[in-house]
Protein backbone atom coordinates (compact mmCIF):
# COMPACT_ATOMS: atom_id res chain seq x y z
CA UNK A 1 0.00 0.00 0.00
CA UNK A 2 1.09 3.42 -0.98
CA UNK A 3 1.69 5.94 1.90
CA UNK A 4 -0.48 9.40 1.08
CA UNK A 5 2.27 11.57 -0.24
CA UNK A 6 2.44 14.58 -2.59
CA UNK A 7 5.78 15.59 -4.65
CA UNK A 8 7.20 18.82 -2.87
CA UNK A 9 9.92 19.02 -4.76
CA UNK A 10 12.02 18.47 -8.16
CA UNK A 11 15.55 19.04 -9.64
CA UNK A 12 17.19 18.05 -12.26
CA UNK A 13 21.20 17.66 -13.62
CA UNK A 14 22.66 17.10 -16.76
CA UNK A 15 26.00 16.86 -18.38
CA UNK A 16 27.09 20.56 -19.49
CA UNK A 17 28.31 19.27 -23.14
CA UNK A 18 25.49 19.07 -25.30
CA UNK A 19 26.17 17.12 -28.93
CA UNK A 20 23.72 18.03 -31.77
CA UNK A 21 22.91 15.69 -34.27
CA UNK A 22 25.22 17.97 -36.73
CA UNK A 23 28.62 16.65 -34.45
CA UNK A 24 27.32 13.28 -34.41
CA UNK A 25 27.65 13.46 -38.43
CA UNK A 26 30.70 13.74 -37.91
CA UNK A 27 31.49 10.14 -35.80
CA UNK A 28 28.89 7.99 -37.88
CA UNK A 29 26.94 8.55 -41.45
CA UNK A 30 23.87 10.38 -40.97
CA UNK A 31 22.44 13.68 -40.74
CA UNK A 32 20.32 15.88 -38.76
CA UNK A 33 17.81 15.89 -40.85
CA UNK A 34 17.94 11.81 -40.76
CA UNK A 35 18.00 11.84 -36.65
CA UNK A 36 15.36 14.20 -36.03
CA UNK A 37 12.38 12.97 -38.70
CA UNK A 38 12.80 9.21 -37.26
CA UNK A 39 13.35 10.18 -33.33
CA UNK A 40 12.40 14.02 -33.16
CA UNK A 41 15.89 14.26 -31.57
CA UNK A 42 17.97 16.97 -32.26
CA UNK A 43 20.65 16.87 -29.33
CA UNK A 44 21.51 15.08 -26.24
CA UNK A 45 23.77 15.68 -23.37
CA UNK A 46 26.53 14.22 -23.03
CA UNK A 47 28.78 13.09 -19.82
CA UNK A 48 32.48 14.15 -19.65
CA UNK A 49 33.24 14.56 -16.24
CA UNK A 50 30.26 14.00 -14.80
CA UNK A 51 29.21 10.55 -13.43
CA UNK A 52 25.77 9.08 -12.70
CA UNK A 53 25.89 10.00 -8.54
CA UNK A 54 27.34 13.54 -9.38
CA UNK A 55 24.50 13.89 -11.69
CA UNK A 56 21.91 12.53 -9.05
CA UNK A 57 23.63 14.33 -6.00
CA UNK A 58 23.05 17.90 -7.77
CA UNK A 59 19.12 16.83 -9.06
CA UNK A 60 18.03 15.91 -5.36
CA UNK A 61 20.20 19.03 -3.65
CA UNK A 62 17.79 21.44 -6.15
CA UNK A 63 14.41 19.07 -5.57
CA UNK A 64 15.01 19.08 -1.83
CA UNK A 65 15.98 22.73 -1.45
CA UNK A 66 12.52 23.41 -3.39
CA UNK A 67 10.78 21.27 -0.95
CA UNK A 68 12.64 22.95 2.42
CA UNK A 69 13.14 19.39 3.73
CA UNK A 70 16.43 19.13 5.68
CA UNK A 71 18.75 16.15 5.00
CA UNK A 72 18.13 14.63 8.52
CA UNK A 73 14.48 14.74 7.50
CA UNK A 74 14.82 12.12 5.07
CA UNK A 75 13.59 8.84 5.65
CA UNK A 76 13.88 6.47 2.78
CA UNK A 77 16.20 7.38 -0.34
CA UNK A 78 15.18 4.78 -3.89
CA UNK A 79 17.59 5.16 -6.96
CA UNK A 80 16.68 3.50 -10.06
CA UNK A 81 19.66 3.54 -13.12
CA UNK A 82 21.10 0.87 -15.13
CA UNK A 83 24.14 2.68 -15.52
CA UNK A 84 25.28 3.37 -12.08
CA UNK A 85 28.78 4.58 -11.29
CA UNK A 86 29.80 1.21 -9.01
CA UNK A 87 28.59 -2.27 -8.65
CA UNK A 88 27.86 -1.12 -4.97
CA UNK A 89 27.22 0.79 -2.96
CA UNK A 90 24.39 1.64 -5.05
CA UNK A 91 23.44 5.19 -6.34
CA UNK A 92 21.05 5.85 -3.67
CA UNK A 93 24.17 5.05 -0.69
CA UNK A 94 26.18 7.65 -2.50
CA UNK A 95 23.14 9.87 -2.85
CA UNK A 96 23.01 9.32 0.70
CA UNK A 97 26.39 9.66 1.19
CA UNK A 98 27.28 13.04 -0.08
CA UNK A 99 24.06 14.44 1.52
CA UNK A 100 25.28 13.47 4.72
CA UNK A 101 22.23 11.34 5.71
CA UNK A 102 23.21 9.81 8.68
CA UNK A 103 20.36 6.82 9.23
CA UNK A 104 17.71 5.90 6.23
CA UNK A 105 16.35 3.26 4.17
CA UNK A 106 18.61 3.52 0.83
CA UNK A 107 18.30 0.95 -1.97
CA UNK A 108 18.34 0.88 -6.02
CA UNK A 109 15.44 -0.41 -8.43
CA UNK A 110 16.58 -1.43 -11.68
CA UNK A 111 13.25 -1.60 -14.30
CA UNK A 112 14.92 -0.29 -17.60
CA UNK A 113 13.68 3.24 -18.80
CA UNK A 114 10.40 2.16 -16.48
CA UNK A 115 12.60 2.83 -13.24
CA UNK A 116 11.42 5.76 -12.22
CA UNK A 117 7.67 4.77 -12.04
CA UNK A 118 9.43 1.79 -10.28
CA UNK A 119 11.50 4.12 -8.08
CA UNK A 120 8.48 6.21 -6.84
CA UNK A 121 5.60 3.49 -6.20
CA UNK A 122 8.64 1.57 -4.25
CA UNK A 123 9.03 4.79 -2.32
CA UNK A 124 5.99 5.49 -1.24
CA UNK A 125 5.10 2.10 -0.37
CA UNK A 126 8.38 2.03 2.22
CA UNK A 127 6.94 5.17 3.45
CA UNK A 128 4.17 3.37 4.48
CA UNK A 129 6.12 0.02 5.69
CA UNK A 130 8.42 2.06 7.51
CA UNK A 131 5.86 5.04 8.16
CA UNK A 132 8.21 7.67 7.32
CA UNK A 133 7.67 11.02 6.16
CA UNK A 134 10.00 12.38 3.58
CA UNK A 135 11.82 10.04 0.49
CA UNK A 136 14.05 11.17 -2.33
CA UNK A 137 13.18 9.26 -5.46
CA UNK A 138 15.94 9.64 -8.37
CA UNK A 139 17.02 8.23 -11.70
CA UNK A 140 20.65 8.72 -13.08
CA UNK A 141 21.87 7.38 -16.37
CA UNK A 142 25.03 7.58 -17.96
CA UNK A 143 23.66 6.14 -20.95
CA UNK A 144 26.26 7.15 -23.39
CA UNK A 145 29.21 5.13 -22.21
CA UNK A 146 27.05 1.80 -23.07
CA UNK A 147 26.31 3.14 -26.72
CA UNK A 148 28.44 1.36 -29.82
CA UNK A 149 29.83 5.12 -31.59
CA UNK A 150 29.99 3.37 -34.93
CA UNK A 151 26.33 1.95 -34.68
CA UNK A 152 24.41 4.96 -36.23
CA UNK A 153 20.92 2.95 -35.36
CA UNK A 154 21.30 2.91 -31.90
CA UNK A 155 24.09 5.89 -30.75
CA UNK A 156 22.04 8.39 -32.02
CA UNK A 157 19.32 7.92 -29.45
CA UNK A 158 20.31 8.19 -26.28
CA UNK A 159 21.88 11.16 -23.82
CA UNK A 160 22.65 11.28 -20.04
CA UNK A 161 20.87 13.00 -17.34
CA UNK A 162 19.58 12.72 -13.84
CA UNK A 163 16.11 13.45 -12.19
CA UNK A 164 14.93 13.81 -8.71
CA UNK A 165 11.94 14.63 -6.65
CA UNK A 166 10.79 15.07 -3.09
CA UNK A 167 8.00 12.64 -1.62
CA UNK A 168 6.55 14.05 1.87
CA UNK A 169 3.53 12.15 3.73
CA UNK A 170 0.13 14.37 2.91
CA UNK A 171 -3.47 14.14 4.12
CA UNK A 172 -4.82 13.77 0.77
CA UNK A 173 -2.93 10.96 -1.41
CA UNK A 174 -1.68 12.80 -4.74
CA UNK A 175 -0.07 9.77 -5.85
CA UNK A 176 -2.41 7.67 -7.06
CA UNK A 177 -3.09 4.31 -9.52
CA UNK A 178 -0.14 2.61 -9.73
CA UNK A 179 0.75 0.69 -12.03
CA UNK A 180 3.55 -1.65 -12.65
CA UNK A 181 3.96 -4.46 -15.20
CA UNK A 182 6.63 -6.77 -16.72
CA UNK A 183 6.47 -9.33 -19.50
CA UNK A 184 9.83 -11.77 -20.27
CA UNK A 185 11.74 -10.36 -23.01
CA UNK A 186 11.76 -13.65 -24.67
CA UNK A 187 13.49 -12.21 -28.50
CA UNK A 188 16.08 -10.31 -26.08
CA UNK A 189 14.60 -6.67 -28.08
CA UNK A 190 16.88 -4.66 -25.62
CA UNK A 191 19.64 -5.90 -23.72
CA UNK A 192 23.15 -4.82 -22.39
CA UNK A 193 25.45 -7.48 -21.59
CA UNK A 194 28.03 -7.39 -18.64
CA UNK A 195 31.57 -8.23 -18.41
CA UNK A 196 32.16 -11.37 -17.56
CA UNK A 197 35.54 -12.62 -15.82
CA UNK A 198 36.64 -16.18 -15.02
CA UNK A 199 37.48 -17.54 -11.93
CA UNK A 200 39.43 -20.86 -10.74
CA UNK A 201 36.71 -22.52 -11.41
CA UNK A 202 35.00 -21.43 -14.35
CA UNK A 203 38.02 -21.83 -17.55
CA UNK A 204 38.03 -19.29 -19.84
CA UNK A 205 35.07 -17.07 -19.79
CA UNK A 206 36.27 -13.55 -19.93
CA UNK A 207 34.48 -10.93 -22.40
CA UNK A 208 34.15 -7.45 -22.27
CA UNK A 209 30.83 -5.60 -21.56
CA UNK A 210 28.95 -4.89 -24.84
CA UNK A 211 27.50 -1.87 -25.81
CA UNK A 212 23.08 -1.91 -26.15
CA UNK A 213 21.48 -3.95 -28.85
CA UNK A 214 17.78 -3.02 -29.55
CA UNK A 215 15.12 -4.45 -31.85
CA UNK A 216 14.14 -1.13 -33.13
CA UNK A 217 10.58 -2.62 -35.02
CA UNK A 218 10.03 -5.07 -31.57
CA UNK A 219 10.32 -2.55 -29.04
CA UNK A 220 8.52 0.39 -31.42
CA UNK A 221 5.76 -2.60 -31.23
CA UNK A 222 6.09 -3.26 -27.69
CA UNK A 223 6.00 0.45 -26.57
CA UNK A 224 3.29 1.91 -27.93
CA UNK A 225 1.10 -1.06 -26.95
CA UNK A 226 1.78 -0.96 -23.22
CA UNK A 227 1.91 3.15 -23.66
CA UNK A 228 -1.66 2.66 -24.81
CA UNK A 229 -3.17 0.38 -22.51
CA UNK A 230 -1.79 1.88 -19.65
CA UNK A 231 -2.79 5.51 -20.59
CA UNK A 232 -6.47 3.51 -21.15
CA UNK A 233 -6.35 2.09 -18.03
CA UNK A 234 -5.48 5.21 -16.04
CA UNK A 235 -8.04 6.87 -17.52
CA UNK A 236 -10.41 3.98 -16.23
CA UNK A 237 -8.94 4.32 -12.92
CA UNK A 238 -9.49 8.06 -12.91
CA UNK A 239 -12.85 7.54 -13.17
CA UNK A 240 -14.81 11.21 -12.90
CA UNK A 241 -11.53 13.08 -12.36
CA UNK A 242 -9.83 12.84 -15.78
CA UNK A 243 -5.95 12.88 -16.54
CA UNK A 244 -5.19 16.54 -17.92
CA UNK A 245 -1.84 15.81 -19.06
CA UNK A 246 0.78 12.70 -19.90
CA UNK A 247 4.41 12.92 -19.58
CA UNK A 248 5.62 9.55 -21.06
CA UNK A 249 9.09 8.27 -21.07
CA UNK A 250 10.81 9.97 -24.11
CA UNK A 251 12.20 7.11 -26.17
CA UNK A 252 11.09 8.54 -29.53
CA UNK A 253 8.82 10.82 -30.75
CA UNK A 254 7.04 8.21 -33.35
CA UNK A 255 5.98 6.40 -30.11
CA UNK A 256 4.20 9.41 -28.42
CA UNK A 257 2.80 10.61 -31.97
CA UNK A 258 1.41 7.26 -32.70
CA UNK A 259 -0.71 6.69 -29.37
CA UNK A 260 -1.64 10.64 -30.11
CA UNK A 261 -3.19 9.08 -33.39
CA UNK A 262 -3.91 5.62 -32.04
CA UNK A 263 -6.28 6.89 -29.53
CA UNK A 264 -7.31 10.50 -31.02
CA UNK A 265 -5.93 12.57 -28.12
CA UNK A 266 -4.23 16.50 -28.51
CA UNK A 267 -1.03 16.63 -28.33
CA UNK A 268 -0.95 19.22 -26.32
CA UNK A 269 -2.01 16.78 -23.38
CA UNK A 270 1.46 15.58 -23.83
CA UNK A 271 4.98 16.39 -22.69
CA UNK A 272 7.75 15.72 -25.24
CA UNK A 273 11.60 17.12 -24.29
CA UNK A 274 13.06 14.50 -26.12
CA UNK A 275 14.60 16.53 -29.15
CA UNK A 276 16.91 18.09 -25.96
CA UNK A 277 18.20 15.24 -24.20
CA UNK A 278 17.41 12.27 -26.36
CA UNK A 279 16.51 9.25 -24.74
CA UNK A 280 17.58 9.32 -21.03
CA UNK A 281 16.52 6.20 -19.82
CA UNK A 282 14.93 6.09 -16.10
CA UNK A 283 16.16 9.55 -15.95
CA UNK A 284 13.67 10.74 -19.21
CA UNK A 285 10.46 11.49 -17.10
CA UNK A 286 11.40 13.34 -13.83
CA UNK A 287 13.75 15.28 -16.44
CA UNK A 288 10.86 16.02 -18.44
CA UNK A 289 8.31 16.55 -15.28
CA UNK A 290 10.97 19.29 -14.23
CA UNK A 291 11.15 21.04 -17.71
CA UNK A 292 6.92 20.92 -17.76
CA UNK A 293 6.96 22.54 -14.48
CA UNK A 294 9.85 25.19 -15.12
CA UNK A 295 7.88 25.78 -18.17
CA UNK A 296 5.01 26.44 -16.66
CA UNK A 297 3.11 23.76 -18.86
CA UNK A 298 2.44 21.63 -15.96
CA UNK A 299 0.77 23.87 -12.82
CA UNK A 300 -0.95 23.13 -9.44
CA UNK A 301 -3.93 21.59 -9.67
CA UNK A 302 -3.05 19.42 -13.06
CA UNK A 303 -3.85 15.99 -12.96
CA UNK A 304 -0.49 14.82 -14.86
CA UNK A 305 -0.26 10.62 -15.71
CA UNK A 306 3.44 9.12 -15.80
CA UNK A 307 3.81 6.22 -18.31
CA UNK A 308 7.31 4.46 -18.25
CA UNK A 309 8.24 1.40 -20.87
CA UNK A 310 11.40 -0.60 -21.67
CA UNK A 311 13.71 -3.16 -20.89
CA UNK A 312 12.85 -5.82 -18.84
CA UNK A 313 10.65 -5.64 -20.58
CA UNK A 314 8.51 -2.95 -18.29
CA UNK A 315 5.79 -0.68 -18.09
CA UNK A 316 4.26 1.56 -15.26
CA UNK A 317 2.27 3.75 -14.68
CA UNK A 318 0.56 6.18 -12.34
CA UNK A 319 -1.12 9.49 -11.69
CA UNK A 320 -0.03 12.64 -9.93
CA UNK A 321 -1.83 15.40 -8.77
CA UNK A 322 0.62 18.36 -8.92
CA UNK A 323 0.61 20.64 -6.15
CA UNK A 324 3.92 22.60 -6.53
CA UNK A 325 3.19 25.75 -7.68
CA UNK A 326 5.70 27.56 -10.05
CA UNK A 327 6.54 31.14 -10.54
CA UNK A 328 4.57 32.38 -13.39
CA UNK A 329 1.47 31.54 -10.99
CA UNK A 330 2.85 33.18 -8.19
CA UNK A 331 2.89 36.54 -10.03
CA UNK B 1 -9.42 -5.36 -48.30
CA UNK B 2 -7.74 -3.26 -50.52
CA UNK B 3 -9.88 -0.40 -49.97
CA UNK B 4 -9.43 -0.67 -46.04
CA UNK B 5 -5.52 -0.36 -46.75
CA UNK B 6 -5.88 2.39 -49.05
CA UNK B 7 -7.83 4.07 -45.84
CA UNK B 8 -5.18 3.21 -43.48
CA UNK B 9 -2.37 4.71 -45.52
CA UNK B 10 -4.58 7.81 -46.59
CA UNK B 11 -4.66 8.05 -42.56
CA UNK B 12 -1.05 7.55 -41.34
CA UNK B 13 0.42 9.14 -44.20
CA UNK B 14 -1.62 12.32 -44.60
CA UNK B 15 -2.09 11.33 -48.83
CA UNK B 16 -4.72 11.63 -51.16
CA UNK B 17 -6.82 8.25 -52.75
CA UNK B 18 -5.07 8.96 -55.88
CA UNK B 19 -1.45 8.84 -54.83
CA UNK B 20 -1.55 5.51 -53.64
CA UNK B 21 -1.11 2.97 -56.44
CA UNK B 22 -0.34 -0.70 -55.94
CA UNK B 23 2.92 0.12 -57.60
CA UNK B 24 3.82 2.58 -54.95
CA UNK B 25 6.92 1.70 -53.48
CA UNK B 26 6.53 2.79 -49.37
CA UNK B 27 10.67 3.41 -48.81
CA UNK B 28 11.51 5.07 -52.46
CA UNK B 29 7.46 6.93 -53.06
CA UNK B 30 5.99 7.59 -49.71
CA UNK B 31 9.88 8.06 -47.77
CA UNK B 32 8.60 5.91 -44.97
CA UNK B 33 11.05 3.55 -43.16
CA UNK B 34 11.23 1.01 -41.16
CA UNK B 35 9.08 1.98 -37.92
CA UNK B 36 6.71 3.87 -39.93
CA UNK B 37 6.33 0.24 -41.51
CA UNK B 38 5.62 -1.23 -38.54
CA UNK B 39 3.21 1.61 -37.50
CA UNK B 40 1.31 0.37 -40.82
CA UNK B 41 1.13 -3.12 -40.05
CA UNK B 42 0.00 -2.22 -36.53
CA UNK B 43 -2.87 0.02 -38.23
CA UNK B 44 -3.65 -3.17 -40.23
CA UNK B 45 -3.88 -5.28 -37.64
CA UNK B 46 -6.32 -3.42 -35.76
CA UNK B 47 -8.83 -2.72 -39.02
CA UNK B 48 -8.93 -6.20 -40.40
CA UNK B 49 -7.54 -8.35 -37.32
CA UNK B 50 -5.11 -9.44 -39.55
CA UNK B 51 -1.25 -9.92 -37.59
CA UNK B 52 1.91 -9.68 -39.90
CA UNK B 53 5.14 -9.96 -37.86
CA UNK B 54 7.86 -7.98 -38.30
CA UNK B 55 9.91 -10.53 -39.73
CA UNK B 56 7.98 -9.82 -42.73
CA UNK B 57 8.19 -6.77 -43.28
CA UNK B 58 11.36 -7.02 -45.57
CA UNK B 59 9.15 -9.06 -47.66
CA UNK B 60 6.83 -6.08 -48.50
CA UNK B 61 7.87 -2.97 -50.98
CA UNK B 62 4.76 -1.78 -52.48
CA UNK B 63 1.29 -1.43 -52.03
CA UNK B 64 0.30 -4.51 -54.43
CA UNK B 65 2.38 -6.71 -52.36
CA UNK B 66 1.49 -5.67 -48.88
CA UNK B 67 -2.32 -6.27 -50.08
CA UNK B 68 -1.44 -10.00 -51.63
CA UNK B 69 0.51 -10.46 -48.14
CA UNK B 70 -2.73 -9.55 -45.97
CA UNK B 71 -5.00 -11.20 -48.92
CA UNK B 72 -2.47 -14.13 -48.26
CA UNK B 73 -2.90 -14.53 -44.80
CA UNK B 74 -6.71 -13.98 -44.73
CA UNK B 75 -7.53 -17.29 -47.05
Amino acid sequence: MLAPVSITGIGKCVPEKVVTNDELAALVETSDEWISKRTGIRARHVAVEETATSLAVSAVKDALAMSGEKPDSVGVIVACTITGDELTPSLAGQVQKALGIPLCAALDVSAGCTGFVYALVTAASLMDTLQKDVAIVVASEIMTKYCDWTDRATCVLFGDGAGAVVLRRSEAARLLHPILSATPDTDDVIVVKKEARSTPFTGEVVSSRESIRMKGADVFTYAVGVLEETLKELSVRCGEQPIQKIVPHQANEKIIDFVIRSMKLGREQFFVDIANYANTSSASIPIALCDAWESGWLSAGDRVAIIGFGSGLTSGGAVIDWTIQNEKENK
Amino acid sequence: MQEKIIASLMAQLDLDREAIKPESRFIEDFSMDSLDMVEMLINLEKETGIKVPVEEVGDIHTVGELISHLEGKQQ
